[in-house]
């Protein structure tokens, strides 16, 4: 038997759901709501957890450090008021403050990942094309990135004495994004699945059949409306 | 017939969401048992893991949010079973994503993590660690000058398991359960830095960017969506959700194939009509 704060919970993500469902059918206030609570729940978690990590990784050094005058722990009001200064973007006359975070931000994100995305994406990537032709799968990866590569070649002559393989390459990049739209049909439909997987659960599915005889009998009024308008 | 049409013709788009519902509800509640077929790159990650011995370290990496989770929660749930079912694999939970800590305790509680395993001895949870990719590297750097204590506030230094876990020499594979390109952030952080195995549970729009690390040899495995989970729980024996909705994804997927064939039928009538 399941716990009644459980029913309830269940119940009211339930309503959520199929609300922000109705869209489906027209936009209508049931699904503004949903819409509206979705957005509010997400900001004010997002909000409470960066006000945590703000407090746990440099406030609580900070004050530590005034504690027991340790320059270390002192030294992390320099992220905090570089964060700040972030918010000098909508200021025009100091706007040049927000770019030092900006710059930095970016220089350390650049620094970090240059390493790694140069081995991984470049060298790596060289390597695994000109890895042993073991299969056919890597004839294919082999032939699929030469010839993808070739349709990025714009020089005539080069393009030209390269034949037939440019527009392989352009089949090639047509699969790929065939497969990416493909993927994104299944990814959607997966969504779909974990919802209702969460909705076909007891008492939680007696709400479907309610949200159906609300959306039809919306759609008979509103065709009995405009039949007696088109009648007037 | 001319009715049927007619509706058809105005509430077309109600009636494709109206059969997209059908498809994917009555197999979920009427199951159709469709074999799954497993894939070569759900393999690669079975296999890394079958592969560990006692005393091996396994991160598990994800920034599952309400936004994904249907997609990835039922992977991240299969991979933890798999692991807490390795005696003496140590396995240590992270989230670079702010929603993550919330679905990781709720997975520990659907596999019974608590009740079977010793917190701090077998697993760790060190919960949400901001940052992005410099979070990632820093916790491959050095665990202890990121963070002192996990995620309920207990030290590191007291969590017995943590001893001799440092760097990201010490992991013997990460896995990492995400949609978005922090999946990149353990390949250059982990991966390129101190070559330790990676792989992946995805959602399916990522999956096309990561065949490329999968095909270069650069990853161990990846698990795809909901047909990922649902090869995994196959492969584990334990079906669950993932498993239930992929007889509906196969329906839809078909009704998807009808509905093309059937548009593309009408409009050359039509465009033969015109003509």
């Amino acid at each position: 038997m399941m716990d009644p704060a459980t029913m309830l919970s269940l119940l009211i993500s339930t309503t959520l759901i199929l609300a922000i469902y109705t869209i489906l059918y027209r936009e209508n206030p049931a699904f503004r709501i949903g819409e509206h609570l979705v957005v509010g729940a997400t900001v004010g978690h997002a909000v409470v957890l960066a006000v945590f990590q703000i407090r746990d990784l440099a406030w609580r050094k900070v004050e530590s450090g005034i504690a027991t005058g340790n320059i270390a722990g002192i030294a992390y009001i320099i992220p905090m008021l570089l964060g700040v200064f972030l918010y000098f973007q909508f200021a025009s006359k100091y706007r040049f403050l927000a770019r030092v975070s900006i710059a930095l931000m970016l220089a350390v994100g650049l620094a970090l990942s240059i390493r790694g995305l140069i081995f991984v994406n470049v060298i790596g990537q060289i390597q695994g094309a000109l890895a042993p032709l073991t299969g056919i799968d890597r004839i294919a990866y082999l032939i699929g990135v030469v010839c993808a590569l070739l349709y990025f070649v714009y020089e005539r002559r080069a393009s030209r004495a390269a034949g037939p393989l440019p527009k392989i390459g352009r089949y090639v990049l047509m699969l790929t994004m065939g497969a990416y739209f493909a993927n994104t049909i299944m990814g959607r439909l997966s969504i779909v699945i974990g919802t209702l997987t969460s909705l076909f659960v007891d008492p939680a599915w007696y709400l479907i059949p309610v949200a159906f005889l609300i959306i039809c009998a919306d759609a008979f009024i509103r065709r009995k409306g405009s039949k007696s308008e088109k009648a007037g | 017939m001319m009715a049927f049409r007619d509706i058809l013709r105005r509430n077309y788009k109600q009636v494709i969401y109206l059969a997209l519902f059908l498809s994917l509800a009555v197999p979920l509640i009427y199951p159709i048992g469709l074999p799954v077929p497993i894939q070569r790159t759900t393999m690669g990650v079975y296999n890394k893991i079958e592969g560990l011995k006692p005393g091996d370290v396994a991160v598990v990496g994800s920034n599952i949010g309400a936004a994904i989770y249907a997609e990835v929660y039922p992977q991240y749930i299969a991979i933890l079973e798999h692991l807490f079912r390795k005696d003496g694999v140590k396995v240590i939970l992270v989230g670079h994503g702010q929603e993550a800590p919330i679905w990781a305790e709720r997975a520990l509680g659907e596999i019974n993590a608590y009740g079977r395993k010793t917190y701090g001895v077998d697993f760790v949870h060190l919960g949400y660690i901001a940052g992005e990719e410099a979070a990632v590297a820093g916790l491959c750097r050095d665990i202890r000058a990121l963070l002192k204590v996990d995620y309920k506030g207990r030290a590191l230094a007291d969590l017995p398991m943590m001893k001799n876990i440092n760097t990201a020499k010490d992991f013997t594979i990460v896995l990492d359960f995400t949609a978005s390109a922090d999946s990149q952030y353990w390949l250059n952080q982990a991966y390129a830095a101190y070559g330790t195995a990676v792989g992946f549970g995805l959602t399916a729009i990522k999956v096309p960017d990561a065949y490329a690390y999968y095909t270069a040899g650069q990853i161990f495995g990846i698990l795809e969506s909901l047909s990922g989970a649902a090869q995994y729980e196959v492969l584990i024996r334990r079906p669950g959700m993932a498993a239930k909705g992929m007889d509906a994804q196969s329906l839809a997927h078909l009704l998807y194939v009808a509905l093309l064939v059937l548009c593309n039928a009408f409009f050359i009538r039509e465009w033969r009509g015109k003509k």
